[in-house]
C-alpha cells in the first residue's frame, strides 16, 4: 500500500491582471522560493518536480524545459501536466502518487500562468472538436453560461443568490494577501447590475484572468513531520470524466456527474458521511458564481435544488458552518495552470494553521477540488491529523 | 520492496507518414482495441488510465480531451502527461504500487502530419530572445551533431551505416509503413538539413499511437497473459539547450543508470535494448549510456527503432511494446534468442532534453 503522504509546504505569488515587473520564469521562482523557504529548504530538497500549464495560453511549448534552471529541474525527473482547469489538481494528485509509490521522497509541484503575456479565451475555444464544436464555442464564459441556464431552469436560484457568492468571494480575497480581485464594497446590486457578458452571466458573475504562480512540496511519513510540525496530509484523491461532446450528455451541466462521482470517491476514502458536518472548509473551483451553488449541491452541501437557500442561509460564509473559499475562490484570483494548485495549498494552509487573516479555527479536515476541460473534476481531502 | 507490476497487454497503431483515414482519438482507438484483446481483458474492467500527448501536436487545449471515450474514462480517472509515453507508464506503475488502482491502460498518440513542425518547435525556444531567431529542432540537432562528432571518433558516415540499418530492420515490423530502401551514399549525398545534417539523417515524420495494459502482479496472474515485468524505471531532464553542452547525455545516463540500479541488474546487461533516436547522430550517441555498444546489433532496436517511423510522444511507448513482445518471445522473424532482461527508451525535447527508461523483465 502507499506510504502517508503529506503537503509540507505552501507558496503562491501575489496573483495581478498583469505582473510586468517578472518574466515567466521569475514569476514561478518566486512561488516556489516562498514554499521551500517557508520550511526553511531549498531547491535541494527537492526530488522531482511536477509542472502543471496550459501552454497554448501564453504560446510556449514545453515551458518546463525552457524554465528548467528556474525551477530546479536540471538533472532531475520532470514532468509537464496540461489539463485544463483541473491542472493544478491533476500536479497535486501526481505528486502524491510519486511519493506515496516511494519512487521519490519529495516532489515539488508547481502551477503557472501568466494570462497577460497570451490569449487565453482563443486557446480555450481550441478546446472544442474543430469540425462539430469549435464554431459555437467561445472560450470559459460561453461554456458556463449554458451550465448557469440549464442550471437556472432546474433550480430556480435567482440573480440574487448568484450574486451572494460574488460578494462572498471578493469580501473573503479582502483577508487574502495572494488574492487578485479585492472589492471590500462590493454588493448584490452591484453584481446583478455589471454588464452581461453572456446570460445569465454578468461580469461580476466570472472569475478573472490572472497572472501568478504556486507551488506545494509533498512529502512521506516522518519526513513529512521532520519538514513541518502540522503536515497537510492527503487522505484522498480522485478523478472523474465526462463524455467529450456535450451534445452527448445534455444533463451534464445541471447534475455534474463528475463531481458526484468524485465526492461520493473522496468522502468514501476519507470517511466523510455529512460533508457539512465532517467538512471545516472548502476551497472548491468556482468560475462562476452559479457554478458554486450548483456544486454545492453535487457535492451534498445540501439537497438538489437548494443551492441558493443554503447560500442564502450563510452557511458557506467565513464564519458560517461550512465556509467555502475562504481564500476568495476562482472568483477572484484565476492564472488557470495556477487555480486548482490554489485551491489545494489553500486547503492545505487551512489544515496546517498557515491561512493568516481567513484562517478558520481550528480546521481539521478540508475539501479542494479542481473542474474543467468536459467538465472533469479532481478532488482531494487534506487532514490536519496523520492518517 | 515495491510490488510487482506487469505488462499484460500491448497494441500499437500501424504508424505511417500520414494516417488521413483517422482522427487521433480513433488512431488511438487502434492501439487500445489491440491491448485490450491481448490482455484478454474489456475497457470496462481497466480502472485507471494514464495517456500521452501534447496540445501543441494535437492542435487543441487540454488534447486528451478528445480521447476520454476511446480510454474508457467517463466517470473514471484518466491522468495524463505532456511528454514521453515512458513518463506516462512510471506514472501508471506509482498508480498501481500504491493500491489504489489494479489494472490500468497507458496510450501515447500523436499525428505528427496534422502539425507545422517548424512553428511548434519555434514555440520551445525561450520566448522573449532566442524565439525571434525563428529556430527549430533541427537547428538544435545540428549543434548536437556539431559537438558530438567534434568529441568523439564517430563521423557522419557511421551515422549513416545506423540510419540504413535501423531502416532495414524496420521492414521486418508489421506495425510500420515501408519505406525505401537506401545506402549510405543516399544519405550523405541528401539535401543539407543543419549542417552537418542531411535530410536523411532525421527520422521521417509519422502518425501513430500505442497502447499498454498494466496490472499488479494479482490481477497479471489471474489474467495469465504472459506477464513482462517493469523491473525499474527512471527520467531525468538535461539543462536548456543553449546552457550546456551538447556532446553530453547526462540526462540519458542518469535516467539508465537508475532504472538498472531499481531493477536490482548489477552488472547484468540486458539482451535486447529498444532506444529512440530522431537523428542518425543519436544512434550513436544514446548507444553507450545504454549498453547498447556492447551488445550483437540484432539485439539493438530490432524493431527499427524511431528512425524507421514512429512519431514523438508514441516513440517510447512503441520501444516498450517491442520488448514486451520480445520478452514473450512473439517477434517472428525479428525474434532476439534467449531474451529475460530488455531496456527501453524514450525522449523528447530541444537537443534531447528530456529522457526515460524502464527496464523490463520477461516471466521465467
Amino acid at each position: 500500500m502507499g506510504r502517508r503522504t503529506a503537503i509540507v509546504a505552501v507558496g503562491q505569488t501575489d496573483f495581478v491582471s498583469r505582473r510586468l515587473d517578472v518574466s515567466m520564469p521569475e514569476m514561478i521562482r518566486e512561488a516556489v522560493d516562498r514554499c521551500l523557504t517557508s520550511k526553511g529548504l531549498d531547491l535541494h530538497a527537492v526530488d522531482a518536480i511536477v509542472v502543471g500549464n496550459m501552454e497554448l495560453f501564453e504560446g510556449v511549448n514545453h515551458p518546463e524545459l525552457v524554465w528548467v534552471d528556474a525551477i530546479g529541474a536540471a538533472g532531475r525527473p520532470l514532468f509537464k501536466i496540461n489539463t485544463g482547469g483541473t491542472v493544478g489538481a491533476s500536479v497535486a494528485i501526481m505528486c502524491y502518487y510519486l511519493v506515496s509509490s516511494g519512487m521519490y521522497e519529495r516532489v515539488l509541484g508547481i502551477g503557472y500562468e501568466k494570462q497577460s503575456e497570451g490569449e487565453s479565451q482563443s486557446a480555450i475555444t481550441t478546446v472544442g472538436d474543430p469540425v462539430w464544436e469549435r464554431s459555437v464555442m467561445a472560450g470559459a464564459i460561453g461554456n458556463f453560461a449554458v451550465m448557469a441556464s440549464t442550471y437556472v431552469h432546474e433550480s430556480k436560484v435567482t440573480p440574487e443568490q448568484a450574486a451572494k457568492v460574488a460578494v462572498k468571494a471578493r469580501t473573503n480575497a479582502c483577508l487574502n494577501p495572494h488574492a487578485h480581485l479585492k472589492m471590500p464594497d462590493i454588493t448584490v446590486e452591484r453584481v446583478v447590475n455589471s454588464r452581461v457578458l453572456a446570460l445569465p452571466l454578468r461580469q461580476l458573475d466570472m472569475c478573472p484572468t490572472s497572472d501568478g504562480a504556486c507551488a506545494v512540496l509533498v512529502a512521506a511519513e516522518d519526513d513529512a513531520q521532520r519538514l513541518t510540525p502540522k503536515p497537510a496530509w492527503i487522505a484522498a484523491t480522485a478523478t472523474a470524466h465526462d463524455q467529450q461532446f456535450m451534445g452527448d450528455s445534455p444533463r451534464r451541466l445541471a447534475d455534474m456527474r463528475t463531481l458526484q462521482t468524485v465526492a461520493a470517491s473522496v468522502y468514501g476514502q476519507a470517511g466523510i458521511t455529512n460533508p457539512v458536518r465532517d467538512l471545516d472548509v472548502a476551497e472548491i473551483y468556482e468560475p462562476a458564481t452559479y457554478a458554486e451553488l450548483a456544486m454545492y449541491e453535487n457535492l451534498g452541501f445540501c439537497a438538489k435544488g437548494q443551492g441558493g437557500v443554503l447560500m442564502d442561509k450563510g452557511v458557506t460564509l467565513l464564519e458560517g458552518e461550512l465556509p467555502v473559499n475562504p481564500s476568495g475562490g476562482v472568483l477572484s484570483t484565476n492564472a488557470v495552470g495556477a487555480t486548482a494548485l490554489v485551491r489545494v495549498a489553500e486547503a492545505a494552509m487551512q489544515v496546517m494553521g498557515e491561512a493568516g487573516e481567513h484562517q478558520i479555527p481550528g480546521a481539521r479536515t478540508a475539501l479542494a477540488t479542481g473542474y474543467g476541460g468536459n467538465a472533469w473534476t479532481e478532488g482531494l481531502i487534506l487532514k490536519g491529523d496523520r492518517p | 520492496m515495491a510490488p510487482r507490476i506487469a505488462i499484460v497487454g500491448v497494441g500499437q497503431s500501424v504508424h505511417a507518414p500520414r494516417r488521413d483515414d483517422v482522427a487521433y482519438g480513433e488512431l488511438a482507438l487502434e492501439a487500445i482495441e489491440e491491448a485490450l484483446a491481448d490482455a484478454g481483458v474489456g475497457l470496462g474492467d481497466v480502472d485507471n488510465s494514464v495517456t500521452a500527448s501534447m496540445d501543441f501536436w494535437d492542435g487543441r487545449t487540454i488534447a486528451n480531451m478528445a480521447i476520454s471515450e476511446v480510454v474508457g474514462s467517463y466517470l473514471k480517472s484518466e491522468a495524463r502527461v505532456c511528454g514521453d509515453g515512458i513518463q506516462a507508464l512510471l506514472y501508471e506503475w506509482t498508480r498501481l504500487v500504491t493500491g489504489t488502482f489494479t489494472l490500468g491502460l497507458v496510450v501515447a498518440h500523436c499525428k505528427e502530419s496534422e502539425g507545422r513542425p517548424h512553428d511548434i518547435e519555434a514555440a520551445a525556444f525561450e520566448p522573449y530572445v532566442q524565439r525571434r531567431l525563428e529556430p527549430d529542432g533541427d537547428v538544435v540537432a545540428g549543434l548536437s551533431a556539431q559537438r558530438y562528432y567534434a568529441t568523439s571518433a564517430r563521423t557522419p558516415r557511421d551515422a549513416a551505416r545506423a540510419i540504413v540499418t535501423a531502416r532495414r530492420a524496420g521492414k521486418a515490423n508489421p506495425k510500420l509503413a515501408p519505406m525505401d530502401d537506401i545506402d549510405e551514399e543516399a544519405v550523405l549525398s541528401s539535401p543539407v538539413l543543419s549542417t552537418p545534417l542531411r535530410m536523411l539523417d532525421k527520422a521521417p515524420l509519422a502518425d501513430g499511437s500505442c497502447a499498454l495494459v498494466v496490472a499488479t502482479e494479482d490481477v497479471a496472474r489471474e489474467l495469465n497473459a504472459s506477464p513482462v515485468w517493469i523491473a525499474g524505471t527512471a527520467t531525468s531532464t538535461e539543462r536548456y539547450f543553449s546552457d550546456r553542452d551538447l556532446a553530453d547525455v547526462d540526462a540519458l545516463e542518469r535516467s539508465s543508470a537508475q532504472a538498472r540500479e531499481f531493477a536490482g541488474w548489477g552488472d547484468a546487461v540486458p539482451d535486447v535494448v529498444e532506444y529512440s533516436a530522431q537523428f542518425g547522430f543519436q544512434l550513436l550517441q544514446f548507444a553507450p549510456a545504454l549498453g547498447a555498444d556492447k551488445l550483437d546489433p540484432s539485439r539493438v532496436n530490432p524493431s527499427g527503432g524511431r528512425m524507421a517511423g514512429n512519431p514523438l510522444v508514441v516513440a517510447g511507448l512503441s520501444r516498450v511494446a517491442e520488448c514486451v513482445t520480445q520478452l514473450r518471445g512473439r517477434a517472428g522473424t525479428r525474434q532476439v534468442p534467449r531474451a529475460r532482461r530488455a531496456l527501453a527508451h524514450g525522449m523528447f525535447g530541444l537537443g534531447a532534453q528530456s529522457h526515460a527508461v524502464v527496464a523490463l523483465e520477461g516471466d521465467s
